[in-house]
């Protein structure tokens, strides 16, 4: 039996409804409310501008196969074990056919070198794809679609807030031949057979996951099957009937990676983990109770505060998150509020009253050397801001200049190459201070770094051995990276209060 | 764990506070005092302090029974009947 022939065809997007344009029908007992994360994805593509659709047909999916052969494949009525595959193009739809018909010529004529530089200035107006599974109860699969822009582009609201989407990593994606790009984080629909939303949550996480170390991308079929491998609280596995947290963290253990549970009593301390973990490159795990129900949605990315007064922890800055839920669509604004000291998040709905739910629980999964629990990474800041503020008042004794030494600090871990990286990109880095750092001081896997800042001396950073955890936290360096001498004695005498160099130009 | 996007695209600090070198002599000097050392180590415990409720409430956080390992994750879509 032959595979399908492939078929790509070319919409001007807004046309006509995705759902239509897909063929795609209600299935018994539900209504055309199935289709509300298509429907959510389809106006997402909108408000990034989107101006054509691509659907190419068949696409196979991994994890549509993957689940097809555990689940799918033992019905009576029998599902394709391929899917199709929709591109969103912020272009018209014939200029996205000259430039994918213009990089092959390119390639052809000019060479490999010609053919990438066509496919990356395509890739400039692509905004991603969605996975479309032959079950029309849930045909949103794999989807990964550029988040917002970082900079708002209504100028109002640029002068108050940036979107930060550290959570999210860069997927390639080939379109007739064509290789695109698209930065995001994939999303899927739980289709309530192999995957509940918790299974959901936990793959879009070890997504990003797979960024940072070489854990192969676990499939929604193999999470579930991972996750009640050595218990069934609720009774069978599939047709999933949700998971509880124990197996949610069972899961990712046995994907290699370490599940940091936490329950944030408060919603300083929730902001102080989730501004930490996205910082650090994580899209963590976030569990929402609604009265009896309990859900599990993604963050990988936030919403911070620019505008305003000067904050003591740069957790403060945290206004809202942008999460992947399951129930709706990817990238949902939410913001984060109190309920008396419970933390909740906020989900505003599209014509109805907003979705309080508490945050209970928040599961950040990290490299399982990484034994430095955020917690720990939280409590160590907390110190060195004490220490720092304290210096500031014994110079306040002597320099009327200084008659409030407020100290900011900021913490997340990184690999030590990304922490290069990042002085790159500051305005007056020392590449000597950066050749003694490295050629200096031995660098674990992931770096914990505490910044203390201040406008008294500039910025000082504590690099904190990850593979070390409390109460035997070893520090590594404390780094001046303000070229000057009050950066320096801050550094000195913190590198003398938590034992380790000072980095710093002579 | 960095992702590298544009966001982490942080400025230095800008120093606006300028102080004059004999005011940052004589804290260096202070701290080699065993006098003013004892009073800066008695200021930052004084510190401590008053952030405890900050740290009990960061190892609150980390304090997990059996009932919350128990809880059921299985929120479904608003159109999904079963």
């Amino acid at each position: 039996m032959k595979p399908p022939s492939p078929t790509v065809t070319y919409h001007a997007f807004g046309k006509q409804p995705l759902e239509s344009l897909l063929r795609l029908d209600p299935p018994p007992f539900t209504t055309a409310e199935v289709f509300s994360q298509l429907r959510y994805v389809e106006h997402y593509a909108g408000e990034l501008d989107c101006q054509t659709i691509v659907i190419e047909t068949p696409y196979i999916d991994r994890d549509h196969m993957e689940d097809h052969s555990t689940f799918y494949a033992r019905n009576l009525t029998q599902y394709p074990n391929f899917c199709r595959r929709v591109h969103f193009f912020a272009k018209p739809s014939a200029d996205v056919r000259r430039c994918l018909r213009e990089a092959i010529e390119a390639g052809a004529t000019a060479g490999l070198n010609a053919f990438r530089t066509k496919c990356s200035e395509l890739s400039r107006s692509y905004l991603g794809f969605a996975v479309i599974k032959p079950l029309h109860g849930s045909a949103v699969g794999r989807t990964v679609l550029r988040p917002y822009p970082d900079v708002p582009t209504e100028p109002d609201r640029a002068q108050q807030f940036r979107r930060s989407f550290q959570g999210t990593r860069l997927y390639t994606t080939h379109l007739l031949g064509n290789e695109l790009t698209v930065r995001g984080l994939a999303f899927q629909q739980q289709d309530a057979g192999v995957s509940a939303c918790a299974t959901t949550a936990i793959w879009s996480s070890l997504q990003k996951m797979s960024d940072h170390e070489d854990i192969s991308p676990a499939t929604p079929a193999q999470i579930t099957a991972l996750a009640s491998r050595f218990s069934l609280p609720f009774g069978r596995a599939m047709p999933s009937e949700g998971l509880s947290i124990d197996q949610m963290c069972q899961a990712i253990q046995a994907m290699g990676v370490a599940p940091n549970l936490l329950r944030p009593p408060d919603t300083a301390t929730a902001k102080s983990y989730l501004y930490s973990a996205i910082k650090s490159g994580s899209a963590p795990i976030l569990i929402l109770q609604f009265h009896a129900t309990y859900h599990a949605v993604v963050a990988p990315g936030m919403k911070l505060r620019i505008h305003g007064e000067r904050v003591r922890d740069a957790a403060d800055r945290l206004i809202g998150l942008y999460v992947h839920d399951d129930r709706t669509g990817p990238y949902r604004r939410a913001s984060l509020a109190s309920d008396g000291q419970t933390p909740c998040l906020v989900i505003p709905e599209a014509g109805e009253s907003p979705e309080s739910w508490l945050l209970t629980h928040i599961i950040v999964p990290i490299y399982p050397k990484n034994r430095l629990s955020l917690p720990g990474l939280v409590e160590a800041a907390l110190d060195v801001q004490g220490n720092v503020e304290r210096l500031g008042e014994l110079l306040g004794g002597f320099a009327e200049s200084l008659p409030e030494p407020q100290v900011t600090v900021d913490y997340w871990a990184c690999r030590p190459h990304s922490y290069l990286s990042q002085q790159f990109e500051a305005d007056d880095t020392q590449p000597d201070l950066i050749t003694t750092l490295f050629r200096t001081v031995p660098m674990p896997r992931y770096l914990g770094v505490i910044r203390a800042s201040a406008d008294w001396f500039g910025d000082v950073d504590l690099l904190i051995d990850t593979t070390s955890s409390r109460p035997n936290i070893q520090c590594l360096a404390a780094v001046a990276w303000t070229p000057n001498a009050l950066s320096a004695w801050v550094a000195e005498s913190l590198a003398e209060q938590y034992q380790c160099d000072t980095i710093r130009i002579d | 764990m960095c992702a590298g996007t544009a966001s982490d695209r942080q400025k230095r600090t800008p120093v606006t506070v300028r102080i004059d070198e004999e005011a940052i002599k004589k804290a260096q000097e202070a701290l080699r005092n065993p006098e003013e050392l004892e009073r800066f180590e008695a200021g930052r415990r004084k510190k401590q302090a008053l952030i405890e409720a900050r740290i009990n409430a960061v190892r609150d956080s980390e304090r997990l029974t059996q009932s919350d390992f128990a809880i059921r994750i299985n929120a479904r879509p608003r159109a999904c009947l079963t």
